[in-house]
């Protein structure tokens, strides 16, 4: 690294320790810090926005009213995206590993659990504080995931702040 | 990663504040060096210095605390693009929310218009260049993104003028178009 830099050792070590000491002083741990910057450079992989919250669910809410099928088919489709480049990031378990970078992602959603194996899965999202249109939105983007890993739906539950997926493997699809 | 030991050396204010630190915490000083060099080599492989992973750190602490949610930007777009064109009074919704961010920017920092041009190139890594020009008492703030559709630019400059306002400047001009933002404002008081 102090090569890359063009730097000694001493100094670029000296310089990281004075940065470490400002950052204890602000009260930030250096862990949780770093692992915030790397699901930044994450979300900026996956095309990924940050966007404010209170404007998000008003305009979920006009466009879910006015062009419900435009929205549904872009949720939909961004949901196919985020798996297609999941399933070619060489990760071992790209499914695993997408849902956990959506919940670290998803500020306003308080609980993502999935369970189960290659042949079945079970998803559920607790997201209490949001809108009906977002978790549904949500839903439909988790089904366009989960049809691109191969799976189908059978069963699907949307209330105003709970979502329930159980999907089965498609006979003959592959990761 | 090897166990072998090097020694380097560390300038005594760092070393004695460090101990203050790690005495505090209860924890040892070699934990602390090498805690922080590990994650400094982190941040280095994701292509980060340490002093700009600090500004992106501010900047989205901003966010999180004035509410923000991560969304795939081709949704952004639709709903933009949807929303826009049905509720007018939706842009006024865009504009409020930057005056709340400019009166939180003006409040917590010493150079806020540079904490703009920070915000804006850090949370927007959807826009390709954001500059900021001083003109004598003139200020020029241009935004360019080649992936914004208009509603979604239209949008954008809305909140950035409401920004600009909650920072006490007075907007002179403004150029929309798809793509790109200027705004030109000079302080209320001059």
């Amino acid at each position: 690294m102090a090569s890359k830099r063009g730097c000694s050792l001493y100094s670029l070590v000296n310089e990281i320790f004075e940065i470490a000491l400002k950052a204890e002083k602000a009260g930030v741990d250096l862990r949780h810090f770093v692992e915030r910057e790397a699901l930044l450079v994450r979300a900026k992989k996956i095309g990924f926005v940050p966007v404010l919250e209170s404007l998000w669910h008003e305009m979920i809410e006009v466009a879910y009213t006015n062009s419900r099928e435009l929205v549904v088919k872009s949720w939909f489709e961004s949901g196919v995206l985020l798996a297609k480049y999941y399933a070619e990031s060489g990760l071992r378990n790209p499914l695993r590993e997408l849902l956990k970078d959506l919940e670290a992602l998803s500020w306003n959603v308080s609980e993502m659990n999935m369970k189960g194996d290659d042949k079945a899965i079970h998803l559920s999202i607790r997201a209490p504080k949001v809108s009906e249109p977002y978790v549904t939105l949500l839903s439909v983007m988790l089904e366009g995931v989960l049809t691109t890993f191969g799976y189908r739906v059978i069963n699907k539950e949307v209330t105003r702040s709970f979502i329930k997926l159980e999907a089965l493997r498609e006979a003959g699809s592959s990761d | 990663m090897t166990k072998e030991k090097k020694l380097v050396y560390v300038s005594k204010d760092i070393i004695d504040e460090i101990t203050r630190i790690t005495r505090r915490k209860g924890t040892f000083i070699s934990k602390f060096v090498e805690e922080s060099l590990n994650q400094a080599i982190k941040l280095e492989d994701m292509g980060y210095s340490i002093e700009e992973a600090a500004e992106s750190f501010e900047v989205i602490r901003a966010l999180r605390v004035l509410g923000g949610v991560f969304t795939p930007q081709e949704v952004l777009e639709c709903l933009a693009r949807e929303t826009c064109r049905a509720n007018e009074s939706l842009l006024e919704k865009w504009y409020e929310a930057g005056i709340l961010y400019g009166k939180y920017l003006k409040e917590k920092f010493h150079d806020p218009l540079l904490k703009l041009r920070k915000f804006l190139e850090i949370v927007r890594w959807d826009l390709n260049e954001v500059n900021v020009k001083h003109d004598k008492n003139l200020i020029k703030l241009v935004c360019v993104s080649v992936t914004h559709n208009h509603e979604l630019t239209e949008a954008l400059a809305r909140f950035v003028e409401g920004v600009v306002t909650g920072l006490g400047y007075h907007v002179q001009k403004k150029e929309v178009m798809k793509s790109l933002i200027l705004l030109e404002f000079n302080s209320m008081y001059t």
